[in-house]
């Protein structure tokens, strides 16, 4: 039997993405966890830009990205939407009941180069 | 290279607490920042007098922040005069729209900071537009007032957008700052340009906001501390 191929999108249906490299304010101990660090991004992402707009930016906050040594993350997004993003990061206050604020190292079109670029990681492929 | 410049930083209470606040701005990448003093009456310019003898930083700036919410023009009148001798900056705390018309029609205020404060409008009309752009006067945006709690965030958005909007139309001056008062009101200077985007500034403008505009105000208040310096325009030579 014939098993019908799976096909890519084609790269002018494809949205582009940008890569955001975040770093959690202060860092050290403790550092908040991934998902503590998830909600808030998440949470602030909607409330300023709303359910339609969150939708639109199509923000993933990387959990794999996620360093708590150092407190640097990676968000993806739609490049057409990366100001809105960068606005949600920088309102961000507090992750649980810690004061906290997130700062933009950079953006990105792929995750080598912003690993490179933004987080001292030379050649960009160390995973974590 | 562009150079950021944050002109709304406050006065955390102690100067060493000042200086770590500078030290962090000077860090995320601002290249010169002011220190505002909150001036309300005789306390505050004994502040400002004692400040004016401490180290904060290189690049460090002294600004008066004077709030007569409440207060009259005449008050106002006053303390502009005393705080233009001592600060490098003189902001005025706007909010009330007699007194945001006083502020930018005086030749003794460099920034009108937060005029839309405990407003349902923008406090900006036609009249502020026009008179700030005339004389020089930036209109000043603080990032504190939508980070702080109760802030009321959805009105507050609206009443900035007016407020970009207004600038735009009348080419004011208008300056992003962080207003933190400690480090973790601080904000990275693209971020700040990122948020102004989102109300209805175009990309450029939004990174002039926090750069070049700040910096042009600077360099005027720096100037008229120059003795040399006899009117706008004129000065001795040799």
């Amino acid at each position: 039997m014939n098993e019908k191929k799976k096909r890519r999108v084609p790269a002018y249906l494809r949205k582009r993405k940008r890569y955001i490299v975040y770093q959690v304010w202060p860092a050290g101990n403790p550092t908040p966890g991934f998902n503590d660090v998830d909600r808030a991004i998440r949470s602030s992402v909607r409330s300023f830009l709303g359910d339609h707009g969150a939708a639109q930016a199509g923000v993933w906050v990387m959990k794999d990205r996620y360093d708590p040594a150092t407190g640097q993350g990676l968000v993806r997004c739609v490049h057409e939407r990366v100001d809105q993003v960068r606005a949600s990061l920088a309102l961000v206050t507090g992750i649980g009941d810690a004061r906290v604020r997130i700062d933009t190292l950079g953006v990105s079109g792929s995750i080598r180069t912003a690993k490179r670029k933004f987080t001292g990681d030379e050649n960009g492929t160390n995973d974590t | 290279m562009r150079r950021f410049h944050d002109i709304g930083l406050r006065y955390p209470g102690t100067p060493e607490d000042a200086r770590e606040l500078v030290t962090e701005a000077k860090r995320m990448g601002f290249h010169r920042v002011c220190i505002n003093v909150p001036v309300r009456g005789k306390e505050g310019i004994k502040l400002l007098k004692s400040l004016r003898d401490q180290d904060l930083g290189e690049g460090t700036l002294i600004g008066a922040d004077i709030d007569v919410i409440g207060g009259s023009k005449n008050g106002l009148h006053n303390l502009l005069g005393r705080a233009r001798k001592l600060a490098d900056i003189v902001a005025v705390l706007g909010g009330d729209l007699a007194i945001n018309k006083y502020a930018v029609e005086s030749r003794e205020t460099d920034v009108l900071r937060a005029p839309y404060r405990g407003r349902r409008d923008s406090g900006v009309d036609k009249v502020v537009a026009e008179a700030a752009a005339r004389n020089g006067v930036a209109l000043e945006l603080s990032f504190a007032d939508v980070l702080a709690p109760n802030s009321g965030r959805i009105g507050l958005l609206r009443r900035l957008g007016e407020l970009v909007e207004f600038a735009g139309a009348f080419d004011t001056c208008l300056v992003l700052s962080s207003g933190a008062i400690d480090m973790l009101g601080l904000r990275v200077p693209q971020d700040l340009a990122a948020f102004v985007t989102c109300l209805g500034m175009d990309n450029e403008d939004a990174l002039e906001a926090v750069s070049t505009v700040p910096g042009e105000v600077v360099d005027r208040a720096l100037e008229r501390k120059d003795e040399r310096i006899i009117a706008p325009g004129v000065r001795v030579i040799g």
